[in-house]
């Protein structure tokens, strides 16, 4: 496959290094001097372009029109957009990723018809969520155009989903269990899987039906 | 008539005067250069913004719900495009015009039915019209 990067930043160089090993043809564009030096330094199986990555002569220099993949990462998201755009719509690029790193832009990104949307800021906080534990759900990735949502749950000891068999959680619909991770073991669920406080769940789930996932496994106050 | 403009360059100057020149327009101007907005402080009929004009927050804080026009002409192509894309597809704008340095980004902006107005080619035909006009 031909990949064509849009930005060298730390996220570029580590994806480029990451494609190349899988014996993909990358091309990197940046824009400034610097970077454009260092990835130069840094990649030897990697075609490196010094310039602008929306402008439309130097994207069809670097071959874009035969890219199976367009990836916009720069940090700067107006960049971002413009690039993604032409790639879509101008050279009808298969694939277009592009990086939003503000997240009040993915509405708009989406909303303007530009493919995968990944949001940096969003991914970074749902790390440090999931880190500190500050909420039994993370959402960790949506796809379908925003209509499915993969989850992760913990269940938590005051959850009245602990200790009880998948088949007999009331499940909202159109929500799906995935996979049990149990003290680092890896366990594929079946009706009969005993859910035990500590867990994790990866689901996959509507998005209409997050909220209500989340419900189900909310800890339970007790009484008093 | 509300509209407004980010970008407070030079272009963006001349283009303020010349609209608050009408009596029935309103000035909204957004930059993210307090210097260039100072400026248009105290100016009547002109209101400034600071801050990034393809961020909805400040888009709305400029009163793009009541606007009738936008202007883009930042010394960003990529800005004054989705700037303009976000004034015309998500708050229906009807009058929206984007400067764009970039020839080519021009045309193919413009063929999405995007106003776009391209200072390189507009500057290189007047000055080969001047070049070569009859003495």
């Amino acid at each position: 496959m031909y990949i064509i990067l849009i930005g060298g930043g730390k996220v570029g160089l580590q994806l480029a290094k990451a494609l190349t090993n899988e014996g993909q043809e990358v091309l990197i564009i940046e824009d400034d001097r610097t970077r454009y030096q260092t990835l130069q330094a840094k990649l030897d199986q990697v075609v490196t372009v010094l310039g602008d990555g929306t402008s439309p002569r130097l994207l069809r220099q670097c071959g874009i029109e035969r890219a199976d993949v367009v990836v916009a990462i720069t940090d700067k998201d107006e960049v971002n957009f413009i690039a993604a755009h032409l790639a879509k719509m101008t050279y009808g690029v298969k694939r277009v990723i592009s990086r939003v790193n503000s997240p009040a832009n993915e509405q708009i990104f989406s909303f303007l018809g530009l493919g995968s949307v990944i949001n940096s800021t969003n991914l970074i906080m749902s790390v440090i969520n999931q880190e500190l534990h500050l909420s039994h759900l993370i959402k960790l990735l949506t796809v379908q155009r925003g209509q499915v949502e993969i989850v992760e749950l913990e269940v938590l000891p005051e959850s009245k989903v602990t200790d009880k068999r998948i088949r007999d959680l009331d499940l909202p619909n159109g929500t799906m269990i995935m996979s049990v991770v149990r003290e680092y073991n890896f366990i594929i669920p079946r009706g009969d899987t005993l859910l035990k406080a500590g867990d994790s769940i990866l689901a996959a789930s509507k998005a209409e039906s997050v909220e209500e996932l989340r419900k189900l496994f909310n800890p339970v106050l007790s009484p008093e | 008539m509300k509209v407004i403009v980010i970008g407070s360059g030079w272009v963006g100057q001349k283009l303020i005067d010349n609209l608050l020149q009408k009596e029935d327009v309103e000035v909204i101007v957004i930059d993210n250069d307090p210097m260039n907005l100072n400026f248009f402080v105290g100016r009547e009929r002109c209101r400034t913004v600071l801050g990034h004009g393809t961020d909805e927050t400040v888009l709305k804080l400029a009163g793009i719900e009541e606007a009738e026009a936008f202007a883009a002409v930042t010394n960003n192509d990529c800005i004054n495009i989705m700037a303009s894309l976000i004034a015309r597809d998500i708050y229906n704008i009807k009058n929206v015009v984007a400067r764009v340095y970039d020839p080519e980004l021009s045309d193919i902006f413009f063929n999405y039915g995007l106003k776009t107005i391209c200072p390189t080619t507009l500057g290189a035909s007047q000055i080969k019209d001047a070049l070569l006009a009859e003495f």
